[in-house]
C-alpha cells in the first residue's frame, strides 16, 4: 500500500523543476530540428513521448524503492556486465559503434544501464561495509574494480563519453563516503603516473580528437570546425538572443549534431545568455535539490543512491555544456532533458526516480 | 519543502542532520556542493564571456558566417599486373539527380524521365519526399548507374528537361575481374562503426573502403587523402566564391607481382573444376600467379546486387568467395614427403645410403599400412631418391617413426606451414600443422605412433594452404630460403616514382645444402625419370622437378566401397595435389596446385602447374587435347578412358 506519507514527502518541487526543464528541451528541438527532411515523426514529438515514458520509469523506481533495489543490486550489476559483453560480441551496430543489444524485438543499450548498476552496487557494497570512519584505500580496492569492470567493456565498444561518465558517477559515490586527504592524494599520485599507461592503450582518433581540442588548427576539416562554428552559435547570441526559430547558425546548419550533442548551442543562440542561465539553473537546482536530499539522508545505502542519481545529472550536464561552450573536448555526451535521445532520458529518468525513491520514504527514518 | 532549500544545502534544517552521525560525509556532501557550485558558476562565466564581453564579435561572425567546407574525397590508386596492365581502375559513373529549384513543372519531367529512363513517377515522388526541408538547390539524386544509351538520351535531350544533372563520381572498376578476383578484391561502402573510429580527414560518409583481398590489405595506401575547399556563400547557402583549397591527393598506385598471363593459364586450366594454384619466384617470394577457382565478379560487389544475385553468390556450394590459393586447407598428401625426407636426413634419420625393404606393405601394431604400389608387389630395395621418385609410402613410414612426430612438426614448421605465410591477405588460413601436444590438447588422447605413420606420408591432421605448398617447393628450389610471399612489386605515391616494395624477410631453414640436394635430384626424378610419378608436368625445352600428392577425402574402404573408380561420387574423390619447380638448374617459378576431388595429382594436378609454367616461360600451348574433366556435383562424370593403377595409399 501506498503510504500518504510517501506522497506528501514525494519531492514535488523536484518534479516541476524537471518538468519545466523538460519542456525547455522540447521547445527546442522545434527549433533545433525544425529544417531537416520532415519524413516520420518529428523529432520533438519523440522526445516529448520519451519525456512521458521517462516519468513512468522514475515513478516505477521510486515505487520500488531502495530497500528493494538494493537487494537486486548484485543480480542486477551481474546482468549488466553479462549484456555488455554479449553486446560485444553479438551487438548490433547502429548510430557509430556497437552499443546495441537485441532481445527479441527489444532493443537496449547496456551502456546506459551500466551507470544505474554501478550506482546500485556501490550503494549495496558500501551499506555492507558500513563504518564510522574514513575508508582505507585497500577498502577502496574492490569497489573501484566494480566500476572498471563495465567501464572498460564500454570502452571496447567504443564509446569513451558513456566510459568517462560511467567512471565519474562511479567515482562521486566512491568519494563521498569520506577518504582521508592523505589517502586520496596517494590516490591521485597513483592516478597520474597511471595516465601515460593509459594514452599508451588508447584508440588513434581518441588521441586526436584530444590533440584537435588542444590544436583546433591541426584538425581544421574535423572536429575544430564544429567546436569554432558552435562557440559562434552561442556568443552570437548575446544577452536576448536572436529569436525562436531565428538562430542563423543552426537554421543554415553551419552547427554539427544540432539536435543532440549540440543542442545548448541553438538554445544559447535563439534565447541568449537569458536562455542560457535559466536552463543552467534550472540544472543547478535539480542538482541541488539530489544534494539536499542526500544531506537528509540517515542509511548509507540510500544517501549514495541519491547522490549516484544526483551525479547521472550533473556529470553529463557540465560535460556536455563545457564542451558546447568549447572548455572541453568534443566527446559524445548528450545534455540531460535538452538533447534528443531516448535512452538517455530514461536513464536521467531513472537517476531521478532513484532520488525521489528515497526521499519519499524519509519519514521512515525520521517518525519510527 | 520550501523554495530556500533548494540553492544551498547548508540551509537544510529542522529536522536532525542525520549524516551528522558522520562527520566524514556530511564534509563530503558539503565538499560536492561546492564543487557543484564552482562547477556553475564557471560555465556561466564562459556564457557570459562568450555572449556578453564577445557578443558583439561572434554576432558578427555569424552574420558574415558565410564560409563553408566542401569536401573533395581523393581518387584511389589503381592497381597494376607485373606487366603493366592495369587491374583495377577508377571509372566515371553517371547519377541522374534534379535541382528542385529549378525544375519549372514536375509533371511534365516525371513523364520526359518514364519515357527517357524507364524512371517511374513514383521513385520521382519518392526521392524528393525524402529530400524534403532540405534547400532546393540541392540536387536530389533520382538513380545512380546509368548506362552510356540513357545518358545519350539525357544529353540529347538537354534542354527539355529543365532542372535535370547528370552528376559523375568516379567508382572502382575491375579490368580482369574474373582473372584476379581473390588476390584484389573489392570494396564496399564505409559503415559507421568503421568511421567512429577513423579519422575525418580520411574518412567520410559515402566512401568506399576496400573490403577484400588486396583493396582491404592495402586500404591505407590506395586511400589516398581528401582535400576541402572553402567557399563563401550566400544567405541561403549557395556557393559564390572559393575562398581556399586543399587539394585531395590521391592514392598510391600498386603494380603487383602476379602476372595476368599466368592467371589466364590457371583460370584456363582449373576452367569448371574447384581448386587453386599458387606460384611464386623462389629466389624472392614474389607471387606470380595465385588462382582460386571457381571466381566471381567483383564489379557485382560495385554496382550493386540483387538479392537473388547475392544468395546465389554466397549460398553456392562451391564457394566462389573463398580464396582457395591462400585459405583453402588440404592435407598434403604425398607432396608432405619433402619435408619427411629433409626431417630424416637433417635429423640423421637415414642419410644418403639408407634403404629400406618395401614388400609394397608394412605390419605396425595391430595392422598391416600399405604402400600404394601394394598391388604391384612393392618397390623392393628403395633408397631416398627412389622413394621420392616413386612416392614410396613404406620408405617414409619407417623414416616417419624415426623419427617420431614432434621432430616431424618442427620439420614441416620449419618448412613455413602451420603458420600464415605472411602474405599481404587478410583472408590467409594458417594450416595446420599436428604434434603430441597439440593431440593432447584437441581430443584429450595422446599420440599414436600409426598416426605417424600416415603424418609422414601428409596423410594425417597435416592441413597446407596452396601457398604453403609452393613456398615450401621452393625452399628446395632455393637452396633452404623460406621466403616470405608478398604481392606488391611498386608502390608509386601520387607525382613520384615506383618504389621497391620493402624487402620481406627470408630465413635459412637449417638444412645441409647436399641433402637439399639430394631431395631436388628426387623430384626432378619424379617428373624426368622413367618411374616418376608425374610425367605429364614436362614441359619441351625446360626441365621442371615435383612431386605429385594425392590426399584422400574419405577412408579408403569406403571409397572402394563405390566399386570402380569412375563410380565414386564427386565430393568422395581424393584432391589431387602437385607441386612443382623450374627450370631445374637455375629454379624461378616454384607452384602449388590443389584441384578438390580431382583424383590423382599426376594425372589431374600436374597438369595445371605445367599450364601456368607453361605461360611463366612463354612456351605454347601443347596441341592434344584435354583430358575429359569431371564436373563438380554431376553423379557420374564422363569417366576418363584411362585405368590408373589404384594406389594403396597416395603417390
Amino acid at each position: 500500500m501506498i503510504d500518504r506519507r510517501m506522497v506528501s514527502s514525494f519531492d514535488w518541487l523536484l518534479l516541476v523543476l524537471v518538468l519545466a526543464l523538460g519542456a525547455c528541451g522540447v521547445l527546442n528541438l522545434y527549433s533545433a530540428a525544425s529544417s531537416f527532411a520532415a519524413t516520420g515523426t518529428p523529432v520533438y514529438v519523440k522526445q516529448a513521448y520519451w519525456l512521458g515514458l521517462g516519468l513512468v520509469v522514475m515513478l516505477a523506481v521510486a515505487m520500488v524503492g531502495p530497500q528493494r533495489l538494493s537487494t537486486i543490486a548484485y543480480p542486477f550489476y551481474v546482468l549488466v556486465v553479462i549484456m555488455l559483453v554479449a553486446v560485444l560480441f553479438w551487438g548490433k551496430v547502429i548510430g557509430g559503434s556497437q552499443r546495441w543489444l537485441a532481445l527479441g524485438p527489444l532493443v537496449i543499450q547496456p551502456s546506459e544501464l551500466a551507470r544505474l548498476a554501478v550506482v546500485l552496487v556501490l550503494a549495496a557494497h558500501f551499506q555492507r561495509r558500513d563504518q564510522a570512519e574514513p575508508y582505507r584505500l585497500h577498502q577502496l580496492l574492490v569497489p573501484v574494480g566494480l566500476a572498471l569492470i563495465p567501464a572498460l567493456l564500454i570502452l571496447k565498444e567504443p564509446d569513451l563519453g558513456t566510459c568517462l561518465l560511467v567512471l565519474m558517477v562511479a567515482g562521486s559515490v566512491i568519494l563521498l563516503n569520506g577518504i582521508r586527504l592523505r589517502d586520496l592524494a596517494i590516490a591521485g599520485g597513483g592516478l597520474v603516473l597511471v595516465l601515460p599507461l593509459v594514452w599508451r592503450f588508447m584508440k588513434d582518433y581518441q588521441k586526436r580528437r584530444i590533440f584537435s581540442f588542444l590544436d583546433p588548427e591541426s584538425d581544421p576539416l574535423g572536429s575544430a570546425y564544429h567546436l569554432i562554428q558552435s562557440k559562434i552559435a552561442v556568443g552570437s547570441g548575446q544577452f536576448t538572443g536572436k529569436g525562436f526559430l531565428a538562430g542563423t547558425q543552426s537554421q543554415l546548419h553551419f552547427l554539427p549534431e544540432q539536435h543532440t550533442d549540440f543542442a545548448f548551442s541553438v538554445l544559447a543562440e535563439e534565447w541568449g545568455f537569458i536562455g542560457g542561465v535559466v536552463v543552467l539553473s534550472l540544472v543547478a537546482a535539480i542538482v541541488y535539490r539530489g544534494l539536499a536530499t542526500a544531506y537528509r539522508t540517515k542509511d548509507r545505502q540510500g544517501l549514495l543512491m541519491v547522490v549516484g542519481g544526483t551525479a547521472m545529472i550533473f556529470w553529463p550536464a557540465v560535460i556536455n555544456v563545457g564542451m558546447v561552450l568549447g572548455l572541453f573536448p568534443v566527446v559524445g555526451i548528450p545534455l540531460p532533458f535538452i538533447s534528443y535521445g531516448g535512452s538517455s532520458l530514461i536513464t536521467t529518468m531513472a537517476a531521478l526516480g532513484l532520488i525521489q525513491g528515497v526521499a519519499m520514504r524519509r519519514f521512515i527514518f525520521h517518525r519510527p | 519543502m520550501n523554495l530556500s532549500q533548494v540553492p544551498k544545502p547548508a540551509s537544510v534544517g529542522g529536522r536532525g542532520l542525520e549524516p551528522g552521525e558522520n562527520p566524514h560525509i556530511r564534509r563530503s556532501l558539503l565538499t560536492a556542493a561546492v564543487v557543484v557550485g564552482l562547477a556553475f558558476v564557471v560555465l556561466l562565466g564562459r556564457l557570459w564571456f562568450l555572449q556578453l564581453l564577445k557578443g558583439e564579435h561572434f554576432r558578427l561572425l555569424s552574420e558574415t558566417n558565410r564560409i563553408r567546407l566542401v569536401d573533395l574525397p581523393p581518387s584511389r590508386g589503381l592497381i597494376f599486373d607485373a606487366k603493366g596492365r592495369l587491374l583495377a581502375d577508377n571509372r566515371p559513373a553517371f547519377t541522374l539527380a534534379v535541382i528542385p529549384e529549378d525544375v519549372a513543372d514536375w509533371a511534365t519531367l516525371t513523364r520526359r524521365l518514364n519515357n527517357l529512363v524507364g524512371l517511374k513517377p513514383g521513385e520521382v515522388d519518392k526521392a524528393r519526399w525524402a529530400a524534403q526541408g532540405q534547400p532546393p538547390f540541392k540536387p536530389v539524386v533520382l538513380r545512380t548507374h546509368l548506362d552510356r544509351h540513357q545518358l545519350a538520351l539525357l544529353e540529347t535531350f538537354r534542354y527539355e528537361l529543365p532542372g535535370v544533372k547528370v552528376l559523375v563520381r568516379y567508382q572502382r572498376a575491375y579490368l580482369a575481374p574474373k582473372l584476379a578476383a581473390h588476390v584484389i578484391g573489392y570494396l564496399g561502402e564505409i559503415n559507421k562503426r568503421e568511421l567512429e573510429v577513423s579519422n575525418r580527414a580520411v574518412y567520410r560518409m559515402g566512401d568506399w573502403v576496400g573490403r577484400y583481398g588486396l583493396e582491404k590489405s592495402r586500404e591505407r595506401m590506395l586511400h589516398g587523402r581528401r582535400g576541402a575547399r572553402q567557399v563563401e556563400v550566400d544567405a541561403v547557402g549557395r556557393e559564390i566564391k572559393l575562398l581556399q583549397e586543399v587539394p585531395a591527393s590521391r592514392g598510391a598506385d600498386l603494380t603487383l607481382s602476379i602476372n595476368l598471363d599466368l592467371q589466364k593459364a590457371a583460370a584456363k586450366a582449373l576452367e569448371g573444376r574447384v581448386g587453386a594454384v599458387a606460384a611464386l619466384d623462389p629466389r624472392t617470394g614474389q607471387v606470380l600467379c595465385l588462382y582460386s577457382s571457381p571466381t566471381f565478379d567483383p564489379n557485382d560487389f560495385i554496382t550493386g546486387m540483387s538479392v537473388e544475385q547475392w544468395k546465389a553468390l554466397s549460398e553456392d556450394p562451391l564457394h566462389p568467395l573463398k580464396d582457395r590459393a591462400v585459405s583453402g586447407m588440404y592435407p598434403p598428401g604425398s607432396t608432405y614427403k619433402i619435408v619427411t625426407a629433409a626431417a630424416g636426413l637433417a635429423e640423421k634419420a637415414i642419410n644418403l645410403t639408407t634403404r629400406f625393404f618395401c614388400a609394397g606393405q608394412m605390419p605396425f601394431g595391430r595392422r598391416y599400412y600399405r604402400c600404394w604400389a601394394y598391388k604391384k608387389g612393392g618397390h623392393g630395395h628403395t633408397d631416398i631418391h627412389k622413394a621420392i621418385r616413386e612416392s614410396c609410402d613404406v620408405f617414409f613410414y619407417k623414416t616417419g617413426l624415426k623419427l617420431g612426430v614432434d621432430r616431424l612438426a618442427k620439420w614441416a614448421r620449419a618448412f613455413g606451414l602451420g603458420r600464415p605465410t605472411g602474405i599481404s591477405l587478410p583472408h590467409e588460413s594458417p594450416g595446420l600443422v599436428p604434434d603430441s601436444k597439440w593431440k593432447k590438447k584437441r581430443f584429450k588422447e595422446p599420440w599414436q605412433d600409426g598416426e605417424t605413420l600416415s603424418l609422414a606420408i601428409g596423410q594425417s591432421f597435416t592441413l597446407v594452404t596452396p601457398l604453403q605448398m609452393a613456398r615450401m617447393t621452393a625452399v628446395v628450389a632455393n637452396g633452404g630460403l623460406l621466403v616470405t610471399p608478398t604481392l606488391v612489386k611498386t608502390v608509386t605515391p601520387p607525382g613520384g616514382s615506383a618504389v621497391p616494395a620493402p624487402e620481406p624477410v627470408t630465413a635459412r631453414v637449417a638444412i645441409a645444402p647436399e641433402h637439399i640436394e639430394t631431395i631436388a635430384k628426387g623430384l626432378s626424378a619424379v617428373v624426368n625419370e622413367p618411374h616418376g610419378t608425374a610425367r605429364r608436368a614436362r614441359l619441351p625445352g625446360i626441365t621442371v622437378a615435383g612431386k605429385t600428392g594425392t590426399a584422400q577425402v574419405v577412408g579408403l574402404k569406403f571409397e572402394k566401397s563405390f566399386g570402380d573408380e569412375e563410380n565414386v561420387p564427386w565430393k568422395y574423390r581424393s584432391h589431387a595435389l602437385f607441386v612443382a619447380y623450374a627450370p631445374v638448374e637455375n629454379p624461378s617459378i616454384a607452384v602449388g596446385v590443389v584441384v578438390e576431388h580431382g583424383g590423382h595429382g599426376g594425372s589431374e594436378a600436374a597438369p595445371v602447374a605445367a599450364a601456368v609454367m607453361r605461360a611463366y616461360f612463354g612456351l605454347p600451348e601443347p596441341q592434344p587435347k584435354q583430358p575429359p574433366k569431371p564436373k563438380p556435383g554431376t553423379a557420374a562424370p564422363s569417366a576418363p578412358a584411362r585405368k590408373p593403377a589404384r594406389p594403396g595409399a597416395n603417390p
